[in-house]
């Protein structure tokens, strides 16, 4: 049995207490203010998870978010950022699982005044406990709930309070309390995800389809400066990273939406911003998989690979200074100012063609692209024949993403789950050329005299071999995955979709 | 899920005092605790204010049709539950006795509470009977109070005796004095020979004394109304004691 929660603008005005109070014996505990700051990862991932995550001034808790009190309690006086940074284990492997590299971050406190009741039958047992929570300081007057907890084998008693709560003018809550106790700051839980969630309409033009993309992604785009700037974890420049790309993407492949000559000045503008922090993102790869590096060499390389993930780390604080710095400028405004204008007031060519249309036959031309370049790779093919076709599927992976909301879901799954395969392999060979360039590069510009650097020279000297036999590996595999994406499944489910053109 | 029962062939030893007394103290530690009021007079439900179930539904127990766990009900106290007594639990006996396996029936009734409660505590009626016999074959520790008399030492032997005849483990069986007067040269004497001659005993024992009489009138565990009063300290010892045997 769930806790039921019943919204009110008074308890007292709406007579429920003394109805309460006429049926059964009401003993009333002392009242208390607790003042609580709410958590969560800036994607809302304890929300999502069906958890709430606050911090009293002396504990950490986490309940589920309707239930009646929290199921971990652990004194704490300051919460640590990362699962990693927390002392109990049983706190570390649940926030291990729900918030993954996100950083759990403050909402604004909450002050709530607690009245409990014990709601006693004729023989004097607990049949039920009610809790009236008030939260005064909010600018549309005072908050006023009602929690009735219900007693195992006790229902009938717990349907009689509803009963009179319902008839005493209290509403049920729709959401959970927190939800709505967050709206006095007017926040809203789950409002920010980094998945692309774009309901477009069939009868929509194109243009009207691009203007609904780009304002996401630019909203996007918006939300997670301050998070970059402030440097809480990895995620934000991600999220950033990829909005942009994506913009770029919708930009370069629905050439119909806007004039070309605006598209094209946006995609550059666009394309200045990713390359700022391209080597940012990669620092923070390289030290969110530090522990993998280490899990390579031998315990007496280990050493040498310390001072390797110093000098990232020095590098990635000077990077992350001169991107934050730049994110700060009147340039930088400029250009999401101006592009969110655009976006309000488009030009728009005349006549555009329908959403629909268009998806369809970019699609269509993408998959024959990818198709084509793909069987014509061999074992004799260069690199950058691989690199040029994981750019390709990308690209396709975007439209799928763009044009999702056009096409039926189950089906566009599916073809997403096919193409994952080809996906991980291709980005699993590029990383791993991408890595053993940036190693290549330091073990060139590194001294070598010094006892310490012939350590560090050997670590990167083993690094660089594993990772480029487990390259040589991911490209044998790539010939399994491409098989598995170039199958008669694939290809009729692309015609069921996107027509045969 | 340990299985605790709490038996005594002899009816009035503080059999249920002391189920109701330890499951409190059980669930205060935290541990999630259903305590089975299988006695039909209902003396345990009766303790915690619990009205005892309508009569007929003793079947819960021996058929796979109704659950036993829709009946439970909580008490007041945290990780406590109770599956409150039942007039037609005087009919166990005939009812086990037509399932299909007959000495093991509970065996299987109890499993459902796997995983949902870490201790079941059994009050069980007084008596030898089938549905005794279940209970034996299902706890993992029994604990059985004596008041240090002539008859109960008597009773306690018979116990004992039937015990080996059934070829059920004896070492489960923990048996504690209960309802000790200690101004009774008789209680004293009487406590030094059943040492003597059965080694088992805790040390710590339930006193017989006017606070535990009156749990009656207050309807709740000793320790939740006077947690600072002697007899509440000496069941919070006698608990120790069992958690150190038995290792709850």
């Amino acid at each position: 049995m769930s806790i039921l929660c019943f919204r009110t603008e008074d308890v007292n005005s709406g007579g429920f207490m003394l109805r309460v109070e006429e049926r059964f014996e009401v003993e009333s505990e002392s009242p208390h203010e607790s003042f609580i700051t709410p958590y969560d990862t800036f994607d809302w991932r304890m929300y999502g998870n069906g958890y709430f995550a606050y911090a009293t001034p002396t504990s950490f808790n986490i309940q589920e978010s309707l239930a009646p009190s929290p199921f971990l309690e652990r004194e704490m006086r300051s919460v640590p950022r990362f699962w990693w940074e927390f002392k109990d284990d049983r706190l570390r492997a649940l926030l291990k699982n729900i918030t993954g590299i996100r950083a759990l971050l403050p909402l604004p406190g909450l002050e709530i005044h607690e009245q409990k009741h014990r709601v006693r039958n004729e023989d004097g047992k607990i049949v039920g406990r009610l809790s009236i929570l008030t939260h005064a300081a909010s600018e549309d007057g005072a908050r006023c709930y009602l929690l009735i907890e219900p007693l195992r084998g006790y229902a009938e008693e717990r349907d009689s309070l509803s009963a009179m709560a319902r008839k005493s003018g209290m509403k049920r809550l729709p959401c959970p309390l927190l939800e709505d106790l967050l709206l006095v700051h007017d926040i809203h839980p789950g409002d920010y995800s980094s998945k692309l969630d774009i309901g477009l309409r069939r009868t929509q033009t194109i243009t009207e389809a691009a203007l609904a993309i780009h304002g996401q992604l630019l909203s996007t785009m918006r939300s997670n400066i301050p998070g970059i700037i402030q440097d809480y974890d990895t995620e934000f420049l991600h999220d950033f990273r990829v909005a942009t790309r994506r913009t770029r993407a919708c930009l370069s492949q629905i050439k119909e939406a806007f004039p070309p000559a605006i598209a094209a000045e946006y995609n550059a503008g666009f394309k200045k911003i990713a390359q700022r922090c391209n080597v940012l993102r990669d620092l923070d790869v390289y030290l969110l998989e530090k522990q993998r590096y280490y899990d390579l060499l031998p315990q007496h390389l280990h050493q040498g690979l310390d001072q390797y993930f110093a000098h990232i780390k020095r590098r990635r604080k000077a990077q992350h200074k001169s991107f934050a710095d730049f994110l700060q400028t009147k340039t930088f405004a400029s250009t999401l100012e101006n592009w969110g204008a655009f976006l309000e007031s488009p030009q728009t060519p005349a006549g555009s063609p329908p959403a629909i249309e268009v998806a369809r036959s970019r699609i269509r031309d993408r998959f024959r692209k990818i198709i084509k370049k793909g069987r014509k790779i061999s074992t004799a093919s260069p690199d950058k024949d691989l690199h040029s076709l994981r750019i390709d599927c990308k690209r396709l992976r975007y439209l799928l993403e763009f044009f999702a909301s056009l096409f039926p879901a189950k089906k566009m799954d599916r073809l997403i789950k096919h193409m994952k395969g080809l996906q991980d392999n291709l980005g699993e060979f590029n990383d791993l050329a991408v890595q053993q360039g940036n190693l290549s590069v330091y073990l060139a510009r590194s001294g070598h005299n010094a006892p310490q650097h012939q350590l560090r020279s050997a670590a990167i000297g083993g690094l660089l071999a594993v990772l480029s036999n487990r390259q040589n590996e991911v490209r044998e595999e790539f010939f399994h995955s491409f098989a598995e994406f170039d199958s008669k499944q694939v290809h009729t489910l692309c015609k069921e979709l996107f027509g045969e053109g | 899920m340990r299985i605790l029962s709490f038996y005594s062939i002899k009816g009035g030893v503080g059999k249920t005092t002391a189920a109701v007394n330890l499951a409190y103290l059980n669930a205060r530690e935290g541990r999630r605790t259903l305590l089975c009021d299988l006695d039909p007079q209902a003396s345990a439900s009766f303790y915690f204010r619990i009205k005892p179930m309508s009569g007929q539904n003793s079947k819960m127990l021996v058929s796979a049709q109704r659950k036993a766990s829709e009946f439970v009900r909580a008490t007041d106290y945290e990780n406590l539950d109770l599956l409150p007594s039942d007039i037609s639990f005087r009919k166990l006996d005939i009812q086990i006795d037509k399932a299909r396996k007959p000495k093991s029936q509970l065996k299987h009734t109890f499993r459902q509470f796997d995983g949902e409660y870490d201790t079941l505590f059994i009050d069980c009626p007084p008596n030898i009977t089938l549905l005794s016999e279940n209970i034996f074959r299902v706890s993992d520790i029994m604990l059985v109070p004596v008041i240090p008399t002539t008859l109960s030492r008597r009773t306690y032997e018979q116990l004992c005796d039937f015990l080996l005849k059934q070829e059920i483990d004896v070492e489960r069986v923990i048996p504690f004095f209960s309802m000790v007067d200690r101004r009774k040269n008789m209680h004293k004497q009487m406590m030094e020979d059943l040492r003597g001659a059965h080694p088992g005993f805790l040390e710590h024992y339930i006193p017989y004394r006017s606070d535990i009489e009156k749990m009656g009138t207050f309807r709740a565990p000793l320790p939740a109304v006077y947690p600072e009063s002697r007899s509440a300290r000496e069941m919070v010892s006698l608990w120790r004691e069992v958690l150190e045997r038995a290792s709850v």
